[in-house]
């Protein structure tokens, strides 16, 4: 394995990976088990929804600090190690075959509500492999603007209110390589968009009680990804997710949710920055959760387009345009374990690139995986988790053919 | 979304509108071709699940109470095994409705560890409540109380605010004191599962069930089953139970400091006395509580007459499954001013009394217990010869 191949690698795996873990601190702070909140560890249930909208309170008369325990600190920790496979291949040759124990990860943020209004997420990560620290998130949230649960404000690093089982903090698997997801897909040569990233920005958000209607409107900058300048919302950018969750009466569909998201982003371009280029992404969402409240079986599809402006990508004569998508299941057979899968695909619509073929980059994506949580109180949880993605991306192989690749991934998490 | 018009050497051209249309379609086939059910019943092999998943960390696996989290709740969850539920629509000593139960896991019990649940599916949240009522054998043979009306509030006055502040000074200020839960008895006091029971802060905006005047007047009419605080439904007219909401909606917030409030030496308006054939006193004080005596003998036909002697208020209740068969209905009818099932009126002031008749009964033994002080052991038998 050449250096180049490690650190891509390591890029892929931990550079872009994020963690998407439970916050036992909450469980500690309201007594409840994890899965008063989480489908699965992290998946959230409408509970954990209506929890979390509400700035992370139950407004039970229990949530602000001087309501709990003296003894109670909102400090939580993650912890994380795992093992990782990969084997890729072109039509003529191998090009990838390692495999290693990857470089997990440590948390130790804070997180909770302090008051009726004011609720903040603090939390930096150090990285086992490079030692090197970053904030996936640190954000604070203003609830109930005039009184309302239809105006709340959150500032700082933020994550996308993002459909349902790709929001960060909702996902187990979004601990995966993020080109897992085809919301993460990079049209080549041109500047990533990754809505699994946090950016800095701020949010207006609201629902009503229950969460069946809600809202979340943000303006972000897209800086970082190229730009010259790093002044603060040189890059403006808006991003919108509306949903609307339908509470069957009666038969083997419990709920049913149905959702609309898009972002247009701008990227400073040429030599000094000034002009800014959009980069587009809007798409639709449909969950639902058949047979079971307490242990549902949990499809959503998400359909989006996406476009990128032809001044991102060299050489470029058109707007890149394609459809992505996905379709994930989850279930829960029995409250320790979790089945998941997930198809993802990408379709290019229209090359950028003169002379590149119609499918060229198009991708796919099959992705089977199970996780077990061995244990889950209202102090901790520790767990595993292994799955297998098989990814095909159409003329991606550095000798121009087709690529095959599998990922085998299998980790051990403990979150307190 | 834009056309996608070729396929791919391995995507077999398969399309994302296709793939989109095909779970929605089946979606909905299955919304549209799924027969409905009868939701109000709840469904128990369900509801288990959402138990499992959202309550055992407090209410235990075998719904004792005893969750992992159950140390350190004040107060504790609740123990579904008898059957008594706090917060009702229902007389006192009666079982909740079912939508009285939902309201509490919906809203959530105020200042409590108990956290409202109204984001799920109202469907799992009847299936719950179906579980939780496994758990007692009150559900089997007893029906819900009919529930308390709660009438038009009328308009709070400086007269119904001296009228409710006697009443609260009669009725409540033994255990809330001026208010704010510090009255002679409060930190006596110990709910049925022998847990010390602090009466509530009434100066705080919020109690455990809301905000409203609705909320205070049927907490004063149903009592809380279970703890020191009886039922007034018997002995309350709906107009003095304003009285009291009025007076306590006054507190919030402004402790009035009723340092001195001595009991009302006027007995108790509901409170009858009839001529007996045995007296039995009923006696809280520095001995504890307990009937005097605890047991009589009598025949079919005679009477009983129970008497607050002191520590009231007290109450007679008679367990539903523990006196001879077919004995509930005569039993009930020689009952004066019923609150619920087999249960008599509240006494307030000593000197209130009540009678049983035992005409028409089976005979056998009649088990019964003081409401508000069943924790502390006030119970007693009568054989009926």
């Amino acid at each position: 394995m050449t250096r180049l191949q490690r650190l891509l690698l390591a890029l892929i795996l931990f550079g872009v990976a994020r963690p998407a873990y439970g916050i036992p601190a909450f469980a500690r702070k309201y007594g409840l088990k994890c899965t008063a909140c989480h489908e699965a560890w992290p998946l959230l249930n409408v509970v954990g929804r209506a929890f979390r909208d509400n700035g992370y309170r139950f407004n039970n008369g229990k949530d602000d600090a001087i309501t709990t325990d003296p003894s109670y600190w909102p400090i939580f920790a993650w912890v994380e190690e795992n093992y990782q496979y990969q084997y890729s291949k072109s039509e003529r040759h191998t090009v990838t075959n390692v495999g290693e124990v990857g470089p997990g990860f440590v948390i130790l943020g804070a997180m909770t509500s302090l008051s009726q209004h004011i609720s903040f997420n603090i939390r930096p990560v150090v990285g086992f492999g490079s030692g090197g620290l970053f904030f996936d998130a640190a954000w604070l949230r203003y609830n109930r603007l005039f009184d309302t649960d239809a105006l709340n404000l959150r500032l700082g690093q933020l994550d996308f209110d993002l459909p349902i089982t790709t929001a960060g903090e909702r996902d187990f698997t979004t601990v995966l390589p993020g080109n897992l997801r085809s919301l993460s897909y990079t049209v080549p040569g041109s500047r990533g968009l990754d809505l699994l990233a946090n950016p800095t920005g701020v949010e207006v958000s609201g629902h009503d009680r229950g969460s069946t209607n809600r809202y979340s409107l943000m303006v972000y900058d897209n800086n970082g990804i190229g730009s010259g300048s790093h002044q603060l919302f040189n890059t403006p950018s808006v991003y919108g997710h509306v949903s609307h969750l339908f509470q069957i009466p009666a038969g083997f569909v419990r709920d049913v949710e149905l959702g609309a998201f898009g972002t247009y982003a701008t990227v400073a371009v040429g030599p000094d920055s000034a002009a800014l280029k959009p980069q587009r992404r809007y798409g639709g969402t449909f969950d639902t959760w058949l047979a079971s409240d307490a242990l549902p079986l949990h499809l959503e599809a998400i359909a989006f387009q996406g476009r990128d402006d032809k001044a991102l990508i060299a050489g470029a004569t058109h707007d890149a345009l394609y459809d992505g998508g996905d379709i994930q299941i989850d279930y829960v057979p029995a409250l320790p374990f979790e089945l998941f899968a997930r198809y993802n695909l990408i379709r290019n619509v229209t090359q950028a690139v003169p002379g590149r073929t119609g499918s060229f980059a198009d991708q796919d994506i099959y992705l089977f995986g199970i996780q077990h949580t061995v244990e889950f109180t209202s102090r901790f949880e520790w767990g595993w988790q292994v799955y297998y993605a098989l990814e095909r991306d159409r003329l991606q192989a550095p000798d121009g053919t087709n690529l095959t690749q599998h990922f085998i991934w299998a980790g051990l998490l403990l979150a307190f | 979304m834009g056309r996608i018009s070729r396929s791919t050497s391995y995507g077999q051209g398969c399309s994302l509108r296709s793939d989109v249309l095909f779970a929605a379609t089946v979606g909905f086939a299955l919304m549209a071709f799924t027969p409905p059910r009868d939701e109000h019943a709840g469904d128990p092999g369900r509801g288990k699940a959402v138990y499992e998943r959202f309550c055992t960390q407090c209410h235990g696996v075998y719904g004792n109470g005893a969750g992992e989290v159950a140390p350190f709740a004040n107060p504790r969850p609740r123990d579904f095994r008898q059957g008594l539920f706090k917060f009702r629509s229902t007389p006192f000593g009666s079982l909740p409705t079912v939508t009285d139960l939902d309201r509490t896991i919906s809203n959530g019990l105020y200042g409590t560890v108990m956290p409202p649940f109204y984001a799920l599916n109202p469907r799992a949240r009847l299936d719950v409540i179906a579980y939780i009522q496994t758990f007692s054998p009150r559900w089997r043979n007893e029906q819900p109380g009919q529930p308390i009306t709660v009438p038009a509030e009328p308009a709070s006055t400086q007269g119904t605010l001296a009228s409710g502040r006697t009443l609260f000074a009669n009725a409540c200020s033994s255990c809330h004191g001026d208010g704010s839960g510090n009255g002679p008895l409060a930190k006596s006091l110990v709910d049925a599962w022998g847990n010390p029971d602090q009466p509530a802060d009434l100066t705080r905006r919020h109690i455990k069930t809301g905000v409203e005047g609705r909320d205070i007047y049927l907490r004063i009419m149903t009592g809380l089953n279970g703890t020191p605080m009886p039922g007034f439904s018997g002995s309350l007219s709906p107009e003095q139970a304003w009285d009291i909401v009025h007076y306590v909606e006054s507190l919030r917030g402004h402790p009035p400091g009723m340092d001195s409030i001595g009991m009302s030496a006027a007995p108790s308006a509901t409170a009858t006395s009839t001529r007996a054939d045995v007296t039995i006193e009923m006696v809280g004080d520095a001995s504890g509580y307990r009937f005097v005596p605890n047991s009589v003998t009598i025949r079919v036909g005679q009477t009983v007459r129970f008497v607050n002697k002191i520590g009231g208020p007290h109450n007679i209740t008679f367990w539903p499954d523990s006196i001879p068969g077919g004995a509930q209905r005569p039993l009930q009818a020689g009952m004066q001013n019923t609150s619920g099932p087999l249960t008599g009126p509240l006494l307030i002031n000593a000197g209130d009394a009540t009678t049983v008749s035992f005409v028409g009964v089976a005979p056998g033994t009649y088990k019964f217990y003081c409401m508000p002080h069943l924790a502390l052991g006030m119970r007693g038998q009568i054989i009926v010869q």
